[in-house]
């Protein structure tokens, strides 16, 4: 496997990791919150946390180099300091972190939807503080599904193009994911490189998923 | 369906509409690097008009098979601009300067298939670098590459760190970018515009008409509006290339679907 590409795949496992564990935590506690609670913009902000879905990726893309323009409103004029996003591999973790919440929200969401909420409600009544159910009950009856929202978060920050690329760039051996380095050789008219580049993909998808898959079953399968 | 490419955008809708009011043909439009529309071109059926930003991509469409003959001739020159936002600190006068110069990339649209970063690639692969070989060499480890020039514009607009290379008619097109160094024609690559009609695409007299409507005279005011020099922006005495007069000689509809 030659440089170029070695350094596309460490750096699309690189960048789904860190996206997927960003967006985690945030976005199961967010799922939390619509699953349970009745507020005020409940469903704009449920909203909200849909679009990047239907956004196409490439304006999702562009909306967050407006916003990351040095005189845009999370630039360095307004933030004082810069937050090194644009053509760099933390803005492909951004790029690809925002597309893949959804997802992450609404599979955690569905989750914690279907458990009983009296599982939890008896677990406060032994005097247990909301964190502490939550922490104690909920997420160990969550587990499976927040494993599930997390591999799709994953896969979708690895096959993820559109957003990134405008973003981040496609700098080979720097922002040059998978994703971008099959556009570019397809591009240029390299079509075994952009083959060779395909099967990498679809090899790293596979081993991604079924690992993932075999992992849930094992583990959702012994507590209880 | 006319496939263009991206850096004519604004000059051929301009242009579109006056042939709308004459014709009372609507033309659609698919807009992209010229290298992803040659290969759609010879994909599929699908198109009229073809709008190289190179004649490389226009050859292989002719290779191809893909166009009327007769009707491929080039349409417009253009020229390469260093570019950086309005308000930013470095200073190029020349495209030695591009080596010493402490900006954080330079973006290109992708220098090894869309034409604009061919271009420039090739521009700077004409000229010396400081280590003995090319200033390619020397600034290799900086370029940024895009999709296509456009999206290398409106990178260059979200940062003064960065420096780009466009066309002159996208930096024109931009109010947020200031043009640092043009370089002259005799120093940079010859950029030429090919147009021609398409074989077997839904509408091949609509396509050969629009483009005998780009080359005429109402829709050259319109490019020179944007920057664009018309033709191929040399004094050849012979007007340079195909300038046969298109009259729907070759023109068989039934060759429609005729092409691999």
């Amino acid at each position: 496997m030659d440089e170029v590409t070695l350094d596309a795949l460490r750096l699309t496992v690189r960048v789904a990791t860190v996206a997927t564990a960003v967006v985690l935590v945030p976005g199961t506690l967010l799922a939390y919150l619509l699953a349970r609670f009745e507020f005020r913009g409940k469903g704009v902000l449920s909203t909200l946390l849909t679009l990047p879905l239907v956004l196409p990726p490439t304006a999702v893309g562009f909306l967050l180099l407006r916003l990351l323009a040095v005189d845009g409103p999370l630039g360095r004029r307004v933030l004082g300091f810069d937050l090194d996003l644009i053509l760099t591999w933390k803005g492909a973790v951004v790029a690809t972190a925002v597309m893949a919440l959804p997802l992450v929200v609404r599979t955690a969401r569905v989750t914690f939807e279907g458990i009983d909420p009296r599982l939890e409600a008896m677990d406060r009544t032994l005097g247990h503080r909301p964190a502490a159910v939550f922490v104690r009950t909920t997420l160990p009856l969550a587990y499976r599904g927040l494993l599930a929202a997390a591999i799709l978060g994953f896969t979708r920050a690895v096959g993820e193009f559109g957003a990134t690329v405008t973003l981040a760039g496609n700098i080979p051996g720097r922002t040059q994911t998978l994703a971008s380095a099959i556009f570019a050789a397809q591009q240029a008219g390299q079509d075994d490189e952009a083959m060779f580049l395909l099967v990498v993909a679809l090899a790293v998808g596979f081993v991604a998923i079924y690992a993932s898959e075999r992992l849930a079953g094992r583990t959702g399968a012994a507590p209880r | 369906m006319v496939f263009a490419a991206a850096s004519v955008r604004d000059a051929i809708q301009e242009a579109s509409a006056l042939y709308e009011r004459q014709s009372g043909v609507t033309p659609r439009y698919n807009f992209a690097g010229s290298n992803e529309l040659a290969r759609q071109v010879l994909a599929a059926p699908k198109a009229d008009v073809f709008l190289s930003a190179n004649e490389k991509w226009m050859d292989e469409v002719e290779n191809g098979g893909r166009l009327s003959p007769g009707t491929r001739s080039t349409l417009l020159s253009n020229r390469l601009v260093v570019i950086a936002r309005t308000d930013g600190p470095h200073r190029v006068g020349g495209a030695d300067d591009l080596a010493t110069v402490a900006y954080r990339h330079l973006v290109l649209a992708n220098p090894d298939a869309v034409p604009a970063g061919i271009y420039a690639r090739e521009w700077l692969q004409s000229r010396p670098g400081p280590g003995g070989g090319t200033l390619w060499e020397a600034v290799k480890s900086k370029v940024a590459p895009t999709l296509d020039v456009r999206a290398a514009l409106a990178m260059v607009e979200t940062d003064p760190e960065l420096i780009g290379i466009v066309y002159r008619t996208d930096a024109a097109s931009s109010d947020r970018v200031q043009v640092l160094y043009e370089v002259p024609a005799a120093e940079g690559p010859q950029i030429r515009y090919a147009v021609g009609a398409v074989a077997g695409g839904p509408d091949p007299a609509a396509g050969l008409g629009f483009v005998e409507f780009l080359e005429g005279p109402e829709a050259a005011a319109v490019f020179e509006r944007h920057g664009f020099v018309v033709g191929t922006g040399e004094e050849a005495p012979d007007g340079g290339g195909g300038e046969t007069p298109a009259g729907g000689d070759t023109e068989t509809p039934a060759d429609a679907g005729g092409a691999p």
